[in-house]
């Protein structure tokens, strides 16, 4: 007789988990998440768990001081936009996790125009001219692996992480172009910027991104383009059989993720930061990318886990920097444990790990 | 006491219960039958006897001793072995490589002594790929497989595939062969040889457990039949106690009518005209070559061959899938003395019509729009007072599916995969109808409206059972999935219907009803292309049969006067001289 090893755990997949324990699983992960953080931030400095907590809360939802909240806001904003964008591509199987590389190269766009347009231009010129140029240039971004994907039948994945690469490395060398004196400072933008509203130069970006999610809902859940997306991520014969054109469809679908993560660099380098540098997107593609997944592509849903995640940044960035320890990595561990947990909900909600339970006449037979 | 006694499994999948309480005898020795409809649990039985699943409950006793089989291999140390309906070969490996994939020195040389039983064993024992390929042979031999070891299974046919997997088990020594739906995709001469194995093997003592939905191969070669449904044992019979119609009835737990719909009527004039039609795949290699065919209207056209001859080629060039063809395909819309409506032509087109002296008025004047406005043009079309003169005709060679449709042809393609091609499993059926025709309607937004109608319309109509209108198709069992896809198909009251593999997977109720459907179309004066695998539901459903081997047309045959047989031939590569005119 053969041996019988078994592993004492075994899993098996959850069918017709109830969507309240399904949600409940994923509050205890939001639960646990913000839990580890604290813990973590105990751990570097002795006796801050409970300082912890309120100066997260402050951090977030300070309505004493409007910009605390607005820049909360403005996180959550950028976070949601870049999740949407990625959406429909995401929807019709088209994983695009270049949205880093899509949004610095539109930010160097419009801050390449914003830099130097004549300073005779009205302000608001100088505004949709960086736009322009924005959108252009991440729709370029956008369409090179579309239109490999679609006549060659290329890997879009490898494709558009390298376009990250090759944007970070163009980003650094304009910036040694535009600045000869070799600091690698870009300084901050006097021209083609956002009017500061309630004591913050984003609060205009907000204002859009409501605009572009009452949009990308319509889009998705009730367009004909929305529904070509969804039928080809579906089943792409299903989509060939009905008489939709697949390449086509990519290449649109690719051209309104350039155009919106132009946008989104427009914003991000005329409105909330004013200035520009190679890390300036921070990360954020990624992050989308995680949100967009883990939202299942329903823009609600995309929503709450963008807001999250934003509240996890902005407020463990007030926490650090109250009780002195570094903000920017000790952020990058609750952002990193986050989502880490919600991706492990993911899995605990499809599948189900049981304990083995030595059966009679199951003896061990070497 | 030598068998195999299955006690009280009981296997569940979530919230589906695949197997019930099931318990019976395999005697060893004896071809035995497990009959019951797809989704009746056979499978999974076996799959539980071959290693694959785990029981919730019950258990396996192998000559009354109870067996633990927790893996395939666990089965081979009990001399079961288990042959899948989807093949578990590698397309990369030779024949001799795939069989013995898996299997370790120690465990070869197990096989080798049992082939080299009574020779001396000195020295070292090699252990190498064509050591094992000649043992194969040995044993190809005694069974009368014919199998070249080199091969590479991606050069084999289907049936050499199959006879490979048969190999594969019966190297490792089995002496209980599980078979899954083996003659699901051979040809009946290729089924007729599977048969003659399977007797050689029982001659040999082997015992064959044989999966099957089909009746006639329960009658041609088992010794008992177990008959499963819905996931329970209902009964054993003796196979010479049973009558095909028992049989049915026991499966299906009802009594049956299992004549197949054929409306003698007389065709209505030709639809489709095909010409010197040849198709290329992907890699450039010709998939249909030179084929032509007419089709009239209010008949069948069965389309026969091997699974992979090319039927769906054939059908992907005329619905306009298929981007790299020669030939014409032409399409002949019957419009003669019909109006002409602004369903698919705008004022442009009729205009441009109206100058080609194409049209005419009611009451037989010629029609010259020049000296009309739009407006006069859109009053006379809505009271359909201009109409054609001769049928129109639309060469579909050159367009894509979507022009085809915006020509108003009405060419409707039920494909072989249903959720694969036809239908979107994750979408409600009210999206699966929009999907047909979701461009119309102004603006970019979607028209659900019209759609829900049609959706509620099939449900009525065709008895489709679903929870409601807004179900995920994927939840509906197969036949009411294929419902609704053919459904969705013949509400466009189409002029060419197109059907693939239609009753596959289905069980015999909802086959029938599927027949009957088709039957009702051709009545309605439907030019219908049926591709199908079963040849006796051919024979009786269709008017004509075009039998396809290798991408060429062997003969296009008359249903009536044409055998099982002669079709068999004709799809291994015989040309039938006996054409047949419609």
């Amino acid at each position: 007789m053969s041996q019988k090893r078994s592993f004492p755990l075994y899993v098996t997949k959850r069918i017709g988990l109830a969507k309240w324990k399904y949600w409940l699983i994923r509050v205890g992960g939001i639960l646990l998440a913000f839990l580890i953080a604290g813990i973590v931030c105990t751990m570097l400095k002795p006796g801050s768990f409970l300082t912890f907590y309120s100066e997260m809360f402050r951090g977030c939802f300070d309505f004493s001081d409007i910009t605390t909240v607005i820049d909360l806001l403005v996180t959550f904003s950028i976070l949601l936009l870049i999740a949407l964008t990625l959406t429909p591509a995401f929807k019709m199987k088209f994983w695009n996790i270049g949205a880093e590389g899509q949004i610095l190269i539109g930010a160097l766009a419009a801050a390449g125009v914003a830099k130097f347009a004549p300073s005779e231009w009205p302000n608001i010129l100088i505004l949709v001219f960086a736009l322009f140029a924005a959108q252009v240039a991440s729709a370029i971004w956008c369409l090179i692996p579309g239109l490999f994907r679609a006549y060659f039948h290329t890997n879009e994945t490898l494709f558009t992480l390298m376009m990250n690469y090759i944007a970070a490395v163009l980003a650094s060398m304009m910036i040694s172009v535009w600045i000869p004196n070799g600091s690698q400072k870009f300084g901050t933008l006097t021209q083609g910027i956002f009017p500061t509203i309630l004591g913050h130069s984003g609060t205009l970006v907000i204002i859009f991104t409501l605009v572009i999610f009452v949009g990308m809902y319509f889009y998705i859940n009730h367009g004909k383009s929305g529904f070509e997306v969804a039928v080809i991520g579906e089943s792409v014969d299903t989509a060939r059989y009905a008489g939709i054109n697949v390449s086509h469809v990519t290449l649109r679908v690719m051209t309104v993720s350039g155009l919106l993560f132009g946008a989104i660099g427009f914003f991000i380098v005329c409105g909330i930061h004013q200035s520009f540098s190679p890390t300036i997107v921070a990360g954020k593609g990624f992050t989308g990318v995680l949100i967009a997944w883990l939202g299942h592509f329903n823009p609600f849903e995309i929503a709450l886990f963008a807001f999250l995640s934003a509240v996890m940044e902005c407020g463990t960035t007030t926490a650090a920097t109250a009780v002195n320890i570094s903000a920017s990595r000790f952020t990058a561990i609750c952002t990193g444990a986050f989502f880490f947990i919600i991706i492990a909900c993911e899995f605990f909600s499809r599948y189900q790990v049981h304990i083995r339970v030595k059966e009679k006449g199951e003896v061990e037979e070497a | 006491m030598d068998c195999i006694q299955l006690e009280h499994i009981t296997k569940t999948f979530g919230d589906v219960i695949a197997n019930d309480d099931v318990s019976f005898v395999i005697e060893k020795g004896e071809v035995l039958a497990i009959l019951g409809e797809n989704g009746s649990g056979k499978t999974t039985l076996l799959n539980v006897l071959g290693g694959i699943y785990r029981p919730d409950h019950g258990k396996v006793l192998i000559n009354g001793e109870e067996a633990t089989i927790l893996s395939p291999k666990d089965a081979y140390s009990y001399g079961i072995g288990m042959v899948h309906q989807h093949y578990q070969l590698v397309e990369a490996f030779t024949a001799i490589e795939n069989v013995v994939l898996g299997l370790s020195r120690k465990e070869l040389l197990a096989i080798y002594d049992r082939f080299e039983e009574g020779q001396e064993q000195h020295g070292f024992r090699w252990c190498r790929l064509r050591d094992s390929a000649k043992h194969m042979q040995t044993m190809c031999e005694r069974y009368g497989f014919a199998l070249n070891p080199k091969k590479t299974v991606s050069d084999m046919s289907v049936a050499e595939k199959q006879t490979l997997e048969i190999v594969k088990v019966l190297f490792r020594g089995v002496d209980t062969l599980i078979l899954d739906e083996p003659t699901a995709v051979l040809t009946p001469q290729e089924a007729a040889h599977l048969f003659d194995v399977i007797r050689n093997m029982k001659r040999d003592g082997k015992t064959i457990i044989l999966i099957t939905h089909k009746l006639n191969e329960v009658k041609e070669i088992s010794d008992r039949v177990v008959i499963m449904r819905k996931g329970k044992y209902i009964q054993t019979i003796p196979t010479a106690e049973a009558s095909e119609k028992s049989l049915a009835e026991a499966m299906v737990g009802e009594s049956l009518n299992l004549d197949i719909p054929r409306s003698d009527i007389p065709t209505t004039g030709e639809r489709l005209e095909v010409r010197g039609l040849s198709v290329r795949n992907r890699e450039g290699r010709a998939v249909l070559s030179d084929v032509s065919f007419t089709l009239y209207g209010s008949e069948i056209l069965g389309i026969a061959g091997v699974s992979g001859s090319g039927q769906r080629e054939l059908l992907e060039a005329i619905a306009g899938l298929c981007r790299d063809r020669d030939g014409d395909i032409i399409f002949h819309n019957p419009k003669k003395d019909k109006p002409v409506t602004f369903f698919h032509k705008n004022i442009k087109q009729i205009r441009a019509l109206a100058a080609e002296g194409k049209l005419y008025f009611e009451g037989g004047k010629p029609c010259d729009l020049r000296h009309f406005s739009n407006k006069e043009i859109a009053d006379l079309v809505n009271q359909e007072k201009i109409l054609f003169y001769e049928d129109e005709i639309v060469d579909f060679a050159t367009k894509t599916p979507l022009e085809i449709r915006n020509l108003g042809a009405k060419l409707s393609f039920v494909p072989e995969d249903r959720l694969g091609m036809g239908l979107v499993g994750d979408m409600d059926l009210i999206d699966n109808v929009l999907l047909r025709s979701y461009r119309k309607g102004r603006g970019k937004l979607l028209h659900k409206e019209k759609s829900e109608a049609i959706a509620q319309e099939i449900v009525t109509d065709l008895e489709v059972a679903t929870p409601s209108l807004s179900t995920p198709v994927r939840k509906l069992s197969g036949g009411n999935i294929q419902k609704v896809l053919v459904g969705r198909e013949i509400m466009s009251h189409p002029k060419i219907l197109m059907v693939a593999y239609p009753v596959r997977g289905l069980d015999i109720n909802a086959s029938y009803t599927i027949y009957h459907l088709i039957d009702e179309q051709k009545k309605a004066g439907t030019a219908i292309m049926y591709v199908g695998e079963d040849l006796d539901a051919m024979l009786g459903l269709t008017d004509r049969i075009l039998v396809l081997c290798d991408g060429k047309v062997t003969g296009i045959v008359d249903s009536r006067a044409v055998t099982k047989e002669q079709i068999g031939l004709m799809m291994s590569g015989k040309t039938y001289s006996g054409e047949a005119n419609a």
